[in-house]
């Protein structure tokens, strides 16, 4: 962003790391999609339609999407996703409108221009998808397991 | 932060039942993790974001209800009438602020005579509601107005203010305090203490010291109630690995007003349960916070940012019932919003839009936006692997997974690719593991000796990720590679089999490539049975058996291969599109050959040997099988059985036109690669 004028698109998916000790749902590694999406008019309604056309396209028809308010550093406003799979809410990952100062750091004007931003979390939903009940089973790497896919 | 139904009621009403009203705290920004029953309570969980220190506190949560269920937000009334026979606090303590950047406010009020002992029952309810254990009422009471307003607190016992004087400081290097959890702290030069003429007391804002505490003897007390810098607060509680309650508040700066309130509230609950007098005054140190500016709202930002129009009397309602105050601007399309003290968060116009949405709702925002298309194409590097995967998998190799971040003594290993020694993490990410890979094969190495414990044998894998290769200057950031690692069988020639496969898949021009014999060693491959595959002067990676010291400290039972490649170099020389090329409708002729040759010399260089005499009519030379026979043909040599497929695009080839070809390629092998054609 800092090299070139919006409008900018990425999706961008890689490992990242925290310092959580492992268990059945924790790993310190493990893989984010991440969305960014800048351009003139550009609002939350895009977020979340995108979002809804996602999870539609990857768990099939019939998925309801909702919002929660949250608090991230580089959005604002932040909200946690949830969809709704076999009548529960599940958390999916965080998302909001770029915040005007990140616009600013990289010689945006946040009056002109606007955006969405989203994390989602890979191991989650393949966890979800595929009846994975142990995170740490997706690093173990044993034939028994990978076999299955 | 655990809230009890019970003790909301003190300060709104709740009109509707538990579930429903977590749900509404969830969907406002106040995520719900648990209910529970406690006594005959019920007691939220909820998860509190570290922007939102106002609703660390019963108060600040039933300011939320207050305005999701329009309600009236009830607060309660101090009445504190000053003794003054009970003396003026100036004549009985002074404070010292030597500190204004790590204390920027310090308060103190002195009540005396008061009577320590146990809490009455309600009190000890509702501390037990929120899992507080009650110590004495004293203690308790701080503990309650910290659990109501969000606003630290603490008790001294006066007796123990040497010198009746309090001195906010930086602790000395060497300092240490025993605090009220009875364990020894070392403190250091960037943590603010409350300290007497003797030493420290209490470590500011994060948890007062056992020699000045609060105890059934205590007549005389000192109520602290103060503001702390929140980067101080959160150095120190992590330094001394020490999170209270306190120093967790203190991090996310708790509403400046309240360092007041909190205070009288305190001591009208210690006059009014454990008795005593209260000292008039209050002791002052340090400013009260900057003022806050107010903040303009444009009406046509709340569309342009949500998507979504809020009528603008409900957005000032909304605004109202939060504890904004608002002004008109002249012009009609803006308001002024001047932010609540407590509302340390809200700063920008941005922040205004979220506290609008957050109330009005995110349901309202539309789900089905048309969204303009932008094509999307597979990048090189991307089009390479799945190629890349498709190889593998076609061969029976599994794609493996394994942590970047490995132990020291698998990178002793070593890595074919770098000699430096790798980077390392500050914090380890799995139990013992620091440094940043330099090489994929020792975590497939482990993988697969992991696979062996369970008995499964011959685990072939491999995985597609970065390694980390150091720059000669240790302050640089590394050279990032996507590599790919594959480890199988012991099988070097099966294994150079799929990474020529590989090669092809991906480039479409195998014969470009060459392949050397090692140098020096690399990693964990055996210098005597491996080859480096390069093009021109460019090393993609390395094919070969794992050196048997490696092995045997792996406890890896079977000999092993192994294979590297630099994805980035080989996507560079990716074939994006195959071209197809002509099939002959004309018949082939094929021609067995049968050399003797130097053990030393490759299949590769008779190949090319053939290659180079074939001519356009050469269509392929294919490997038969390699055979020794030392007594008729001495020792260090082979032979080489190989086929030789002729084709012509336009014609039907002659056999006197093949003989002629064959003969030129056998005197080539005989003179460039002393090869010998069998004698029949």
């Amino acid at each position: 962003m800092e090299n070139q004028p919006p409008p900018v698109r990425i999706i961008s998916l890689g490992r990242v790391y925290r310092p959580d000790e492992a268990d059945p749902t924790h790993f310190p590694m493990f893989h984010q999609m991440e969305g960014l999406w800048v351009d003139r008019n550009v609002h939350m309604g895009h977020l979340k339609s995108v979002l809804r056309a996602f999870a539609e396209a990857y768990l099939g028809k019939e998925v309801d999407i909702r919002f929660r308010p949250s608090f991230f550093p580089f959005t604002e406003p932040s909200v946690e996703v949830d969809f709704q799979w076999n009548g529960q809410w599940i958390e999916f990952g965080g998302a909001g409108m770029v915040d005007p100062q990140v616009l600013t750091a990289v010689g945006y004007d946040p009056d002109k221009v606007g955006g969405f931003a989203f994390g989602l979390g890979v191991e989650r939903l393949c966890m979800r998808r595929h009846g994975v009940t142990d995170i740490r089973d997706l690093y173990r790497n044993d034939l028994r397991f990978l076999r299955q896919f | 932060m655990l809230v009890s139904w019970d003790w909301l009621t003190d300060y709104v009403q709740l009109a509707v039942e538990p579930d429903e009203l977590a749900l509404r705290l969830a969907m406002a920004g106040l995520n719900h993790e648990a209910t529970m029953a406690v006594d005959d309570d019920v007691v939220l969980d909820l998860e509190v974001t570290s922007n939102r220190s106002d609703c660390l506190g019963h108060i600040g949560v039933a300011r939320e209800i207050a305005v999701l269920t329009d309600q009236e937000l009830r607060l309660p009334a101090i009445e504190l009438a000053d003794a003054r026979r009970a003396g003026a606090i100036e004549e009985i303590l002074q404070v010292e602020n030597r500190c204004p950047d790590g204390c920027p406010e310090y308060t103190a009020r002195i009540v005396r005579g008061v009577r320590v002992g146990p809490s009455p029952d309600w009190l000890q309810r509702r501390l037990h509601a929120v899992g507080i254990n009650s110590v004495n009422n004293i203690v308790d009471i701080t503990n309650y107005v910290l659990m109501e307003c969000g606003q630290p607190l603490h008790a001294f016992d006066l007796r123990y203010i040497r010198g009746k004087r309090i001195i906010v400081r930086y602790a000395e290097a060497g300092e240490k305090l025993e605090a009220i959890d009875h364990r020894t702290y070392a403190l250091d030069e960037r943590m603010v203490v409350i300290a007497d003429e003797d030493g420290p007391l209490a470590i500011g804002g994060i948890m007062g010291g056992a020699a000045s505490e609060v105890r059934e003897d205590t007549l005389d007390l000192v109520i602290e109630a103060a503001r702390f810098a929140p980067l101080a607060i959160r150095r120190a509680a992590r330094k001394l690995k020490l999170h209270s309650p306190s120093s967790f508040r203190f991090e996310r700066t708790p509403d400046p007003a309240a360092v007041d309130w909190a205070s009288r509230r305190c001591c009208q609950l210690i006059l009014e349960i454990a008795g005593g007098e209260l000292v008039e005054g209050v002791a002052h140190v340090g400013h009260p916070a900057d003022p806050r500016s107010p903040i303009r709202l444009r009406w046509s930002q709340i569309p342009r940012v949500l998507g979504i129009d809020i009528p603008q009397d409900r957005a000032r309602k909304i605004l109202n019932a939060l504890g904004f105050q608002l002004t008109d601007d002249a012009t009609g399309t803006a308001i002024e919003v001047l932010p609540p003290t407590w509302r340390n968060d809200v700063s920008r116009e941005a922040d205004l839009i979220e506290e609008l949405a957050r109330i009005y709702g995110y349901d309202q925002i539309p789900e089905n936006v048309p969204v303009p298309l932008a094509m999307a194409m597979p990048r090189a590097k991307d089009v390479a692997l799945e190629r890349i995967r498709h190889v593998l998998s076609a061969r029976g190799i599994d794609e493996a997974m394994t942590p970047s971040v490995t132990p020291s003594h698998w990178e002793e290993l070593g890595s074919p690719w770098s000699d430096r020694p790798p980077l390392t993490t500050e914090t380890q990410l799995l139990v013992g593991a620091k440094c940043l890979r330099r090489s994929l094969i020792p975590s497939l190495l482990s993988a697969r000796y992991q696979n062996q414990t369970q008995s499964i044998r011959n685990a072939e894998l491999y995985e597609v990720a970065t390694i980390f290769l150091p720059d000669a200057d240790p302050k640089a950031l590394p050279d990032e590679r996507t590599a790919l690692g594959i480890v199988t069988r012991g099988d070097i020639q099966w294994l150079k089999g799929v990474i020529e496969e590989i090669l092809h898949q991906v480039t479409g021009r195998l014969p470009e490539f060459h392949w050397d014999r090692l140098e020096r060693p690399a990693g964990v491959f055996d210098p005597h049975a491996t080859l480096a595959v390069a093009h021109h002067d460019i090393v993609l990676g390395y094919v070969g058996l794992v050196v048997d010291s490696v092995r045997e400290r792996l406890d890896l039972d079977q000999p092993v291969a192994a294979a590297e490649l630099d994805i980035g170099a080989l996507t560079l020389l990716l074939e994006p599109v195959r071209t197809a090329r002509p099939i002959s409708p004309y018949p082939a002729v094929d021609r067995d050959l049968n050399f003797v040759v130097a053990e030393e010399l490759p299949w590769a260089e008779l190949a090319a040997a053939c290659c180079e005499a074939g001519g356009e009519l050469l269509q392929n030379v294919e490997f038969r099988e390699i055979y020794r026979n030392p007594q008729k043909d001495g020792p260090g040599k082979k032979r080489v059985l190989l086929t030789l497929h002729f084709q012509s695009l336009d014609r039907t080839l002659t056999g006197d036109e093949v003989d002629a070809i064959v003969a030129a390629i056998v005197d080539h092998c005989r003179k460039t690669r002393d090869a010998h054609l069998l004698a029949a």
